[in-house]
């Protein structure tokens, strides 16, 4: 292993090349992560096919308010990391670590209400499988529902808990410096991810919280 | 044969330029993690196949014979569990793929080298996990998982279930590392109509691994999930639907067999051509077909699903749909009996593990037609029939390009060269003993033999003990490989740097090829495979 | 950087983004639109979703292969769910999940009750 001060890597030839080549990385990996959430979302399909009144009714026990909120939380934060990255390729690291900061704040309220919103649901007892104990609504489909919507808000929550650290790895290496106006690939590419995240929010939003 | 080529061999190569364990197991080089990958998928091989080889002893008698009926279930299970999973999906794409292409395409190394250090250590943990699960108590579900039996089976599905779910993460920067490498790392002089058609089999199987696996590694956690947590998504007690499942495993699973045929039939393209001394016929067509049977994969999953409980229609339409796979494999094959017609054929090993392929492939595809086919699948459904054509199709397929790929590339690779008559009795006594274990497994799944059953009817013995027979001819076979190409990494003839005149594009390089694959920049001036030039390529 | 871009196209995305939001949520618990909210909120979210992946994410800029990932891996969703929920739906009605509508127990007269009860 060669220590490495230069962020370039040979073997790419060029410096647009690697660009290139990280771009096209991240991009495919988002791709897995869209069919990595497809299995719920099929499931949400189906089983709102077969339980159209019981979804109806799951999505009632939900705080559509809050959660018009998180999303609110969630966009503008897309807009401060998307700020991030234009900052960085001026080069300027210290407004980049800031908005990146402010950007992260912002999903930790996110994260911060989902934890509260959960609490509520343990409290009342719409749990996902076995542990359901809420009675307005029959097993036999709400369970279903409550069952997709933790595991549905569930992994989005553990998709945001991993952005999150990597947003501040980010601002870790935009306030050492790492990061120029020539070479930031990372703060790019990892922005990508965070926009990801909020994309399957946009969905999972109306999708639980909107039935109607 | 190219005299002069030997003198041009590079002294110091990847395998002796540095020689500590640190030194492999930190290494970046796309060479070392192919020749890693490929010790770890050979393990998997022996493994799954002392697996088969006790089922085989097992139906040697109608009634017990060696084991007892929940060590059987296990056993298949594990089979297809070792086979599909730690062999089968892995052993081309990241064996010889990691190892071929980057030198096919003239660069350096795969674009994220780390990550693709990573991808052997995912594998290693999740195939480690996969065993801790066998060794605690096995799975007895099939190497399908189906619910709710899966949920509610009191062995360790659990750990074995995480474990595939880890080693999917590997396949996915396989694929990443794949497609972004052909995408970026081209050699000058490498145009799109140039590349080698075992890199657009790669690529077509990469696509796959990046889009399906995803959807296996998320179905196998909700039924992690519901086996550990009690969440039941599938569980018809709360109003879930099994056959769901069913949709999202085969959504993956389906196209996983194109995941294992693909980058075989890439294999054989280049093998083809560089025996028969001919350009590729059909090189669009080819090419063209790879994506055409990746993209119609993806639409026919719906048939292992017939009598599921699927509706009618869904059936029928997955049914037409699955047959339009054999319409882009019927291309291919002619193409390659169109290139050996009429080439200067010279038979050697890889050759013949060829024509091996052609006729399982032919044979498997045939009854995979046969099976699309609704009606008759009520009948043949979940007998030896299927049993019979999945091993023709997918694992005949898979072997002979693997051991193809393994005799083509092993002068690459090490530098050796295996011997010539033990690997002819060794091939031949592979293909003949894989038509001998599975032909007259067609004829009891037609004759109504159940599989996955522990005892059959006694009438059915003499088929069950001539598939046995083959199978100790299988055994016997693979033993030979392993003997004789360990043999020869020591005391085999030293390889010049391209032993068989190859006009493919990893001969450019050396055999074995230097640490950063050419002592200096390849010039891909010539089309691959061109045999109008009589000389072979220079090499780099 | 020879000319400095303004963030100002950042701020006028994130407006539009804000607005379909709360219009999202107007339509869905405000005005009730039936069988029509599930297209409606699914179309305004394909078009956050498009707006983000424009100009968030750069895609504008980016050309080829790169472009295409995100939609072709969309394609592959709508292909599990189409034909999984297609299938769903010209099941018979015995092989749904909600299908059922009388216990399977068979029903068996008083008198043979079967033992234990």
């Amino acid at each position: 292993m060669s220590t490495e001060t230069s962020p370039w890597e040979e073997h790419f030839g060029s410096r647009e090349n690697q660009n290139k080549a990280a771009q096209l990385g991240m991009w495919i990996f988002l791709g897995s992560e869209v069919l990595l959430f497809t299995n719920l979302f099929v499931g949400y399909g189906v089983y709102r096919y077969y339980y159209p009144d019981i979804f109806v009714e799951g999505s009632k026990h939900l705080e559509a308010g809050w959660a018009t909120v998180q999303t609110l939380l969630l966009v503008t934060s897309s807009l401060f990391v998307a700020l991030a990255v234009h900052y960085i390729r001026q080069g300027r690291q210290f407004l980049t670590a800031l908005v990146l900061l402010v950007g992260m704040g912002m999903g930790l309220g996110f994260l911060g209400i989902k934890g509260w919103e959960y609490w509520k649901h343990w409290t009342e007892g719409a749990l996902p499988g076995e542990y359901y104990r809420l009675e307005e609504l029959p097993v036999r489909g709400g369970s279903l529902f409550f069952t997709l919507y933790f595991l549905l808000t569930g992994l989005h929550a553990v998709h945001m808990l991993v952005a999150l650290g990597l947003l501040g790895w980010l601002v870790w290496g935009a306030v050492s410096g790492k990061y120029t106006a020539e070479y930031h690939i990372p703060v790019e590419v990892g922005g990508l991810y965070w926009h990801l995240v909020d994309v399957f929010w946009l969905f999972i939003y109306p999708l639980l919280y909107l039935v109607e | 044969m190219n005299p002069s080529a030997g003198s041009s061999q590079p002294a110091i190569t990847y395998l002796n330029h540095e020689t500590t364990v640190g030194s492999w197991l930190l290494t970046r080089d796309h060479k070392r993690i192919g020749v890693m990958f490929l010790v770890l998928v050979i393990l998997a091989l022996l493994l799954g196949g002392v697996f088969a080889m006790v089922l085989r002893i097992e139906l040697l008698t109608p009634g017990p014979t060696i084991i007892s009926a929940m060590t059987y279930n296990r056993m298949f299970t594990l089979h297809g569990v070792t086979m599909v999973w730690l062999f089968m999906i892995p052993a081309i794409p990241s064996a010889f793929g990691n190892f071929v292409l980057p030198i096919m395409l003239g660069a350096k190394d795969v674009a994220f080298p780390r990550l693709n250090l990573a991808s052997v250590y995912i594998y290693v943990a999740g195939a480690g996990l996969t065993l801790f699960g066998m060794l605690w108590s096995g799975a007895d579900t099939g190497w399908t998982f189906y619910t709710p039996y899966s949920t509610t089976s009191p062995t360790a599905v659990a750990p074995i279930l995480l474990g595939v779910f880890i080693i999917g993460f590997s396949t996915i920067i396989t694929g990443l590392n794949f497609i972004t490498t052909v995408h970026t790392l081209r050699a000058p002089g490498m145009h799109w109509s140039r590349i080698p058609l075992f890199v657009w089999a790669l690529y077509g199987t990469s696509v796959i691994q990046v889009v399906a696996t995803p959807v296996l590694g998320m179905v196998l956690l909700l039924v992690f999930f519901e086996r550990v947590f009690g969440v039941g998504l599938f569980d018809p007690a709360r109003g879930g639907d099994p056959v769901l499942f069913q949709h999202m495993f085969w959504f993956y699973s389906h196209p996983a067999v194109y995941i294992m045929v693909l980058p075989a039939m890439g294999v054989i393209t280049e093998v083809v051509c560089a025996f028969s001394r001919k350009n590729i016929f059909g090189y669009k067509m080819i090419a063209a077909s790879t994506f055409g049977i990746a993209f119609v994969g993806f639409f026919s999953w719906g048939h292992h699903m017939f009598v599921s409980g699927q509706s009618t229609f869904g059936s029928g339409v997955f049914g037409v749909l699955s047959m339009l796979v054999a319409i882009f494999t019927a291309i291919k094959i002619f193409n390659w009996v169109a290139t050996m017609y009429g080439g200067s054929i010279d038979l050697r090993v890889p050759l013949l593990y060829v024509l091996g392929f052609i006729f399982l492939l032919v044979f498997g595809g045939m009854t995979g037609v046969a099976v699309a086919t609704t009606s008759l699948d009520v009948h043949w459904h979940d007998t030896y029939f299927i049993v019979a054509h999945f091993h023709y199709i997918m694992v005949g397929a898979v072997l002979m390009a693997f051991l193809a790929a393994l005799h083509y590339w092993w002068p690459k690779m090490f530098g050796r060269v295996y011997p010539e008559r033990w690997s002819f009795l060794a091939a031949s006594t592979i293909i003949f003993g894989f038509i001998v274990t599975f032909l007259p497994q067609f004829l009891l799944g037609n004759l109504g033999m159940p599989r996955r059953y522990y005892q059959y009817p006694a009438e059915l013995q003499w088929l069950n003990v001539l598939s046995t027979a083959g199978a100790s001819l299988l055994a016997f076979g693979f033993t030979l490989i392993g003997v004789y190409l360990l043999w020869s990494l020591r005391y085999g003839r030293v390889s010049t740097a391209n032993p068989w005149g190859s006009s493919g594009y990893e001969w450019y390089s050396g055999s074995p090829p230097a640490p950063h694959n050419f002592t200096e920049a390849p010039r891909f001036e010539r089309e691959v495979h061109d045999y109008t030039v009589p000389e072979a390529p220079r090499v780099y | 950087m020879a000319k400095k871009k303004s963030t100002w196209g950042y701020v006028g995305v994130w407006v539009v983004l804000v607005v379909l939001t709360v219009v999202t949520w107007v339509l869905g618990t405000k005005l009730k639109l039936g069988p029509y909210s599930l297209p409606a909120s699914m179309g305004i979210a394909v078009v956050k979703t498009v707006l983000v992946a424009m100009f968030f994410m750069h895609l504008v800029e980016q050309r080829g292969t790169r472009r295409v990932v995100l939609p072709v891996s969309a394609l592959f969703l709508g292909l599990l769910l189409g034909l999984s929920l297609l299938e769903a739906m010209t099941r018979i009605q015995m092989a749904r999940p909600n299908g059922i509508n009388e216990e399977l127990e068979p029903k068996r007269p008083a008198t043979t009750r079967p033992v234990g009860h």
